[in-house]
């Protein structure tokens, strides 16, 4: 009988003066948390951080979109809502249920202002390899790469690198069904910033079966070894790995990027306009 | 803890439960009196009849819309207790 529109069980018997007063409290608490000015209002804040509140409605609190809708407006107005000892609980447990309900992750996944993205950034001890396999298994075969899941996949790389580059390495190296070439993509660029990219892989990115996918990876690591020195000191070595390219957005993006330095090495490739670019460039001397 | 979330603990519990519910009660009846759905419209009709005590409860988080609607329903009480203020004068 629970209708989430409203926020107003139907079986509230609203004859009596109990029954009213709680019907009209369950239009009260779907008007709060829908309103702009949740935490930004001190009355409806200490609406919100009272545990009776937290208690009594949880039907309406646990709805994914209402509780997503909370976590949006506190994230905005600069508060870390987990941090509230009367909500921490309460969202530890919808973090524990959303983690085990494949529609949640799925929401969460392809929604940016989902709860369970909200926690993820509040929480400090998420288990990210969790949260990433979660994730990937849903992103995989998808050309739709979502905003969260580049996020998870980079805060996996950060928080368990060890882990992060041996599950990266066997499903873009090692496995038989690979995933979507966007995916694949957003996957060599974690990968190539976390600073583990070798010849051997750079020599599979240049065999990419996907040119799209392998042109923004050779773009990517020309750019961020330019920035990152240190972590790429053999750059020359990985970008000639490219030298036998086949593609022509691959050739293109080498000729115009490029160190000087290494120019000759990739005289050979076939495409016009990467040729031309070539012989502009080591004409100009640059 | 950014100082907002300090500013927001500090508030923690400061409204007894009966408090809550009340407020609550009030932002659902700004909610009923101005919706259009029979339902609703019923449940704020029970409403404007409701013991005075209880509605005196909510009178700061009701809207002036609900509050007419209390005074209309309540109109005959009213205009006695004038009466009577007027007589004691």
């Amino acid at each position: 009988m629970y209708d989430a529109s409203l926020g107003y069980d139907n079986a509230i018997d609203t004859t009596t003066e109990k029954g009213l007063l709680n019907a009209l409290s369950w239009f009260g608490i779907t008007t709060l948390i829908r309103s702009s000015n949740l935490f930004k209002d001190s009355r409806f804040s200490k609406i919100i951080f009272n545990q009776y509140v937290v208690d009594t409605y949880s039907e309406i609190l646990t709805d994914p979109d209402n509780l997503s809708g909370i976590c949006h407006k506190a994230a905005h107005s600069g508060i870390d809502l987990y941090r509230h000892p009367i909500w921490n609980k309460f969202l530890d447990t919808q973090f524990e249920a959303g983690l085990k309900n494949d529609n949640i992750i799925y929401q969460a996944l392809r929604n940016s202002d989902n709860y369970m993205n909200y926690l993820l950034h509040w929480k400090k001890d998420v288990d990210w390899m969790e949260i990433y396999n979660l994730y990937f298994e849903k992103q995989k075969f998808h050309s739709y790469v979502t905003v969260p899941f580049v996020n998870t996949l980079n805060k996996y790389f950060e928080h368990n690198p060890i882990c992060a580059r041996i599950s990266i390495e066997a499903d873009l190296f090692e496995a038989e069904s690979k995933p979507d070439s966007n995916v694949r993509t957003e996957m060599y660029i974690a990968y190539i910033k976390s600073g583990f990219l070798d010849r051997k892989k750079a020599r599979k990115i240049r065999s990419e079966s996907s040119e799209y996918a392998s042109m923004k990876a050779v773009s990517f690591l020309m750019e961020f070894a330019e920035a990152n020195p240190k972590l790429y000191p053999n750059i020359d070595e990985l970008l000639l790995q490219f030298s036998d390219t086949k593609y022509d957005s691959v050739q293109e993006v080498i000729a115009y990027h490029a160190p000087y330095r290494i120019l000759c090495a990739f005289v050979g490739f076939e495409s016009k306009r990467a040729k031309k670019i070539l012989e502009e460039r080591m004409q100009n001397g640059k | 803890m950014s100082e907002n979330s300090k500013e927001h603990q500090n508030e923690i519990q400061v409204l007894s439960d009966e408090q809550v519910v009340y407020l609550l009660a009030g932002l659902g009846i700004n909610y009923c009196v101005n919706a259009y759905d029979p339902k609703l419209k019923e449940i704020s009709d029970r409403f404007s009849k409701l013991n005075l005590k209880i509605v005196f409860n909510m009178w700061d988080s009701i809207d002036d819309r609900a509050k007419i609607k209390i005074i209309n329903s309540n109109a005959e009480k009213l205009k006695a207790w004038i009466n009577s203020y007027s007589e004691q004068e």
